[in-house]
């Protein structure tokens, strides 16, 4: 696989679910996700156990920084539909320390590259809450048209909240010479 | 439930076989997003989860003049922290198309989603070669809310899937009769 500027993307291994057990119950990470209950050690094993299915359409993989090896965050490609050759993307930055310093963007860059140039995807999409402006930024760094706006889809902290869709295909992302 | 032209009734598993025959029919297949051949006993099945479950819910479509099926409508993917449903409908005798059934089937749909389950949004996405589903989901309100590129692969072309939605708010104000 293509290796980032900042980060390389690997396999998740057992020993990482402790650690994402902590980024997906952190409540400053879960309201950009649209979790709304905690989840136990137990949901999350059992998760990474039906990640491990072959026949499941969801690819999940371990966001490492370079220099260090730390495991920082998660991005994955999920319901891949392998007829219209699309799949959903979803990242996270775990570790907030990482926060809006380029790994994210880094890391959806090397997503996409494989979604198209080893997968033969030809189109990757992504829900994004409206008010999670850092996330938009980094997509449309990375290439993703906005598509639309579904009203009042989401609702967290006493309020509906509208979510964006966005989009990118395989031709645009090889037109930007990444 | 009743419209004015239809009859709304839970789903019974005896009613596999329609909904068996619609979804292998070509013509109604091109409307949904399934590709391999549906099984009866992928049916069966089906009906069984969404009847057990309150989580959805599909409704026979009926002629209210003779009483025979001609149809489904569907509920399905509620969230209920969102207050949100995934909104499906086939009119699966293709003879009654065109013909304001599928509308009227819609809105009863639609007057269960927000009056009697309280929900606050209901969506679909339908394809861009797909007209008179887009007419449908307009006349009934349906605002569209963004378009896909290219997402649905059909006939040897990618097309664009189009994503439609309405709110309580809307369908309070026009009841299926929007400005
Ligand atoms: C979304 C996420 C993956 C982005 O990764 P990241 O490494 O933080 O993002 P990057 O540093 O690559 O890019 C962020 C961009 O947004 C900008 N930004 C940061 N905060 C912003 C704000 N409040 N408003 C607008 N732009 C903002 C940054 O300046 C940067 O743009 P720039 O390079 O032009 O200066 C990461 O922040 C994250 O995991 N957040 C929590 C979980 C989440 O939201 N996941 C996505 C759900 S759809
Ligand atoms: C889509 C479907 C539910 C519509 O039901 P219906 O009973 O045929 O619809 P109605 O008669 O209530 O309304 C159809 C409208 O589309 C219009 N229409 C028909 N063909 C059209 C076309 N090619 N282009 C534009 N509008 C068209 C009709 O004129 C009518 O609008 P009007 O009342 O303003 O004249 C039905 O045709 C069906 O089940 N099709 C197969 C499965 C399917 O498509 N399901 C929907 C998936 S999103």
């Amino acid at each position: 696989m293509k290796t980032g500027e900042l980060v390389r993307l690997r396999a998740l291994e057992r020993d990482d679910v402790a650690r994402m057990h902590g980024w997906f119950n952190d409540p400053e990470i879960t309201r950009f996700l649209g979790y709304s209950f905690p989840f136990s050690v137990d949901a999350e094993m059992q998760w990474y156990d039906n990640l491990q299915d072959p026949k499941k359409r969801d690819k999940v993989l371990g966001i490492v920084d370079r220099e260090t090896g730390t495991h920082i965050g998660n991005v994955g490609l999920h319901n891949i539909d392998w007829v219209s050759a699309h799949a959903e993307v979803g990242i996270t930055i775990g570790d907030k320390r990482y926060w809006s310093r380029g790994y994210g963007s880094d890391a959806m860059d090397v997503i996409l590259s494989y979604a198209f140039s080893k997968m033969n995807l030809h189109r990757v999409y992504l829900r994004v809450y409206d008010f999670n402006l850092r996330a938009i930024r980094s997509y449309e760094k990375c290439g993703f048209v906005r598509e639309g706006v579904q009203r009042d889809d989401y609702y967290c902290d006493g309020a509906y909240h509208d979510t964006v869709i966005m989009g990118i295909l395989r031709e645009e992302y090889l037109n930007t010479g990444t | 439930m009743e419209g004015v032209l239809t009859r709304l009734r839970g789903v019974e598993e005896s009613d596999a076989p329609l909904l068996h025959a619609w979804d292998n029919d070509p013509e109604i297949r091109a409307a949904l997003d399934v590709v391999f051949p549906v099984t009866i006993s992928s049916t069966t099945e089906y009906i069984r989860e969404i009847t057990g479950s309150r989580d959805g819910v599909l409704f026979i479509v009926s002629d209210r003049e003779t009483e025979a099926p001609i149809g489904f409508t569907t509920l399905y993917d509620i969230d209920w922290i969102a207050r949100k449903a995934e909104f499906g409908i086939i009119i699966g005798d293709k003879r009654y198309w065109s013909r304001g059934y599928g509308t009227d089937a819609a809105l009863a749909t639609l007057s269960f989603a927000f009056e009697d389950l309280g929900l606050h949004r209901v969506y679909l996405s339908t394809y861009s070669y797909h007209p008179r589903a887009i007419r449908v989901c307009e006349k009934c309100g349906f605002v569209r809310e963004g378009v896909m590129r290219k997402a649905r692969y059909h006939h040897g072309a990618y097309h664009d899937v189009v994503l439609m939605g309405i709110l309580y708010d809307e369908f309070a104000a026009h009841r299926g009769r929007p400005p």
